[in-house]
């Protein structure tokens, strides 16, 4: 055989095994499934590139609910299934998937996504075609507030709640110490939202503050040598950032050996969770003594199901932390189903209907969801790095947040001012 | 060197960071961070210039191939942990696998497209960027990585009235060092000659009995090593993940752009004025800290079309 005919034989050989196996797919599917029919959810987060950990987080913990909820004999007889897509954090491509989810592999829901950017387009696209997107990780108001409708959901803090709690801890512990400024947030959306917030909640609580500087690198900026000198030559004494992820860890081993732990009281918005720290060892450079802000601080929270549902995820995904998205994911599919068996169908509006205002079950307790915005009143937790003998990394210790937890998200009233205009 | 007292208010600024009030030993400290930061991109730049200059195929790749040179370091440091010193072993040895990993990207594929429509060349080396990032996602996972300063440069020195970290001081000599090292290579050595011979005519050098296939091979795999080497010097100062190769490579393509594509006096000037000009224009206009690279860029591209250290062909 020659060269050619050798590489045109295998193609067919490869063409015609696939049909084979797609053939098999299509017949081997049992007659009886017809009455029981998946229900589906479409999970859209970046499974590839930097943000791939949060993605996967998501998926362990939909997965983990997903598997429990089907071996309890699904919801109103049917199974639950999920598929996941990657949306690469670019928005165009969430949007095509999202659709591609809706429209043709025809899922009864949407969830997840980390970026913004991209929850903003899918949730566009959610409210068109009238099917119910629960946003997890994305962080920024504008989802639930100026741009809520009536299918887009969040379950999980937002930026306004995260920087609100951190900048109250702040105030109370270090209010009357430290009243410079130095800021370094990424520069697009959320590390803007996050300098705003804080410069209103710190300033509120604390009296003649002033922004020594403000520093905007981009996100995914990995040397921050030049930052770093540059407000260790000020005259600051608190700093406020918004790194998370990789940004936050390169951050953070070029800072603590330049001295800005020494020098600053530090502040973050939130570093990304256990995902970004679970790197630090005790022997290196680590952020101890800064206040920062994690939706599951399993390891303190007083509530033996977040220990539980923590030790499954860690079990499912293999790891030796158990992430926030996990936790975010679980607690939605679960608020699915019991609105689903709560008004006996699969009927996006009347889901709707009934999870406005309700509260619903997670691992670290009831939790309820606004009517207004659909935003979770999850709370964020905020406390000081340390690290404790039970962990190998570090941790929030002495959680603390805001009571009642309706403080740190924005009121009705002021959500409705805010949509006037619109 | 110090001429204010340390305990004077350094600077009074608004939010706007626009110093009234400069001190010398703020400056010395930027100055420091950006020849540190230029060094960095340089190490990595250069391995691109180097690659072009030669083989004329403008390799995408090299940010995956400098990550592949950071996972393969902290890899390597991590699971030999008990050998002491295993950071620097793994810098010798991780730019080594990478430049070995590089030699069989040309052999089995580059060789074939060379003179071909440049399209086939980006569609390759696009391609192979997807590839390493999977092969890295499937060796190593999707978590981060991180490893310590390694001793003994894990201290800080004393500059003036402030401290500065060892580790960044010590990038600044590898960088400098790289590039007069290069630079003997080129001039002083057979191998150098022969690749400046091919750079200029490669049918010339063929026709001499050189063997330009091997040259080319030997060549980009020297780039890789340097990208390699680039990665697995990062490790201690960056977060090793998935994506790191993505700011970086932009951040090459401005330093070749600036300096002129294929000179490598041009990457160590370009990878010096980006450095500096990020350091000190955080000081004068935070709020642009994203654009510095691309204006600059802009302007080089309308004075000076060919980079600085450009010759006009390339223009």
């Amino acid at each position: 055989m020659t060269k050619k005919n050798l590489v045109g034989f295998l193609v067919s050989v490869i063409l015609i095994l696939a049909l084979v196996l797609s053939l098999v797919g299509v017949f081997s599917q049992p007659v009886a499934a017809a009455s029981k029919k998946p229900i589906l959810i479409g999970h859209l987060h970046p499974l590839t590139g930097s943000f791939a950990m949060f993605g996967t987080a998501c998926a362990t913990g939909i997965d983990v609910a997903i598997d429990e909820i089907n071996l309890g004999g699904g919801v109103l007889g049917r199974p639950l299934k999920v598929i996941n897509r990657d949306t690469k954090i670019s928005p165009s491509v969430g949007l095509r998937e999202a659709k591609d989810l809706v429209l043709s592999k025809k899922v009864d829901f949407l969830m997840g996504n980390i970026s913004s950017g991209v929850a903003l387009a899918i949730s566009g696209f959610a409210k068109e075609a009238k099917v119910i997107y629960v946003v997890t990780g994305s962080r920024s108001t504008k989802i639930t507030e100026d741009k809520g409708h009536r299918y887009v959901f969040r379950i999980g803090a937002n930026e306004f709640s995260r920087v609100s709690a951190v900048a109250q801890l702040a105030a109370e512990k270090w209010g009357d110490k430290a009243k410079r400024i130095v800021m370094i947030n990424p520069d697009y959306g959320y590390g803007h939202a996050c300098a705003n917030y804080f410069k209103e909640e710190y300033g509120k609580r604390v009296s003649g503050i002033e922004v020594v500087s403000a520093d905007w690198p981009k996100l995914g900026t990995s040397d921050f040598t030049p930052y770093i000198s540059k407000f260790m030559a000020s005259n600051g004494e608190m700093l406020f950032h918004s790194l998370y992820g990789g940004d936050y860890l390169s951050f953070v081993k070029q800072a603590v050996p330049a001295g800005v732990y020494k020098k600053f009281y530090v502040v973050g918005a939130s570093c990304g969770g256990t995902e970004t720290v679970c790197e630090m060892k005790k022997t290196d450079p680590a952020p101890l003594g800064e206040i920062l802000s994690d939706e599951f601080p399993y390891w303190e929270i007083d509530n033996p199901k977040a220990k539980e549902v923590a030790a499954r995820f860690m079990d499912k995904a293999g790891t030796s932390y158990a992430s926030y998205e996990s936790v975010l994911g679980y607690t939605s599919v679960y608020a699915l189903k019991d609105a689903i068996e709560a008004v006996g169908a699969v009927d996006t509006e009347k889901i709707v209907d009934y999870l406005e205002g309700r509260e619903i079950d997670s691992p670290i307790g009831k939790v309820k969801i606004q009517a207004i915005d659909h935003q979770a009143l999850w709370p964020p937790y905020a406390g000081t790095m340390a690290f404790t003998p039970d962990y190998p990394w570090p941790h929030i210790t002495d959680i603390w947040y805001p009571h009642p937890i309706e403080k740190v998200y924005h009121s009705p009233e002021y959500i409705k001012e805010l949509r006037k205009g619109k | 060197m110090l001429l204010c007292s340390p305990d004077r208010v350094m600077f009074k600024s608004g939010e706007r960071g626009i110093y009234s009030d400069m001190n010398l030993q703020a400056l010395l400290m930027q100055l420091l961070s950006g020849l540190s930061s230029g060094m960095l991109i340089y190490l990595i730049a250069v391995g691109l210039s180097l690659i072009f200059g030669t083989l004329k195929v403008f390799n995408l790749a090299h940010g995956a191939i400098y990550m592949l040179g950071a996972y393969l370091c902290v890899w390597l440091t991590s699971s030999f942990e008990q050998i002491p010193g295993m950071f620097w072993w793994a810098v010798i040895l991780g730019p080594f696998l990478v430049a070995l990993f590089g030699g069989l990207v040309e052999v089995v594929l580059l060789r074939r497209i060379y003179g071909w429509h440049f399209m086939y060349e980006f569609i390759l080396t696009f391609g192979l960027i997807l590839i390493i990032s999977d092969l890295v996602k499937i060796l190593w996972g999707g978590g981060f990585h991180s490893i310590t300063y390694p001793w003994p440069l894990n201290g800080t020195v004393k500059v003036a009235a402030g401290t500065f970290p060892l580790y960044n001081l010590f990038l600044v000599a590898v960088g400098v060092s790289i590039f007069f090292g290069l630079r003997a290579l080129l001039r002083y050595t057979r191998l150098g000659k022969v690749i400046r011979g091919v750079t200029y005519n490669r049918e010339i050098m063929s026709a001499l009995g050189e063997n330009v296939p091997a040259v080319y091979t030997v060549v980009f795999m020297l780039g890789c090593w340097l990208g390699g080497l680039g990665g697995a010097l990062a490790t201690p100062l960056v977060a090793v993940t998935l994506g790191m190769d993505t700011t970086v490579i932009i951040q090459c393509f401005i330093v070749v752009v600036i300096g002129g594509l294929g000179s490598l006096t041009g990457a160590f000037i370009g990878a010096l004025i980006l450095g500096l000009l990020d350091a000190f224009g955080i000081m004068v206009l935070p709020q642009l800290t994203i654009a510095f690279g691309f204006i600059l860029m802009a302007v080089i591209l309308i004075v000076r079309p060919y980079g600085l250290m450009g010759r006009r062909e390339y223009e």
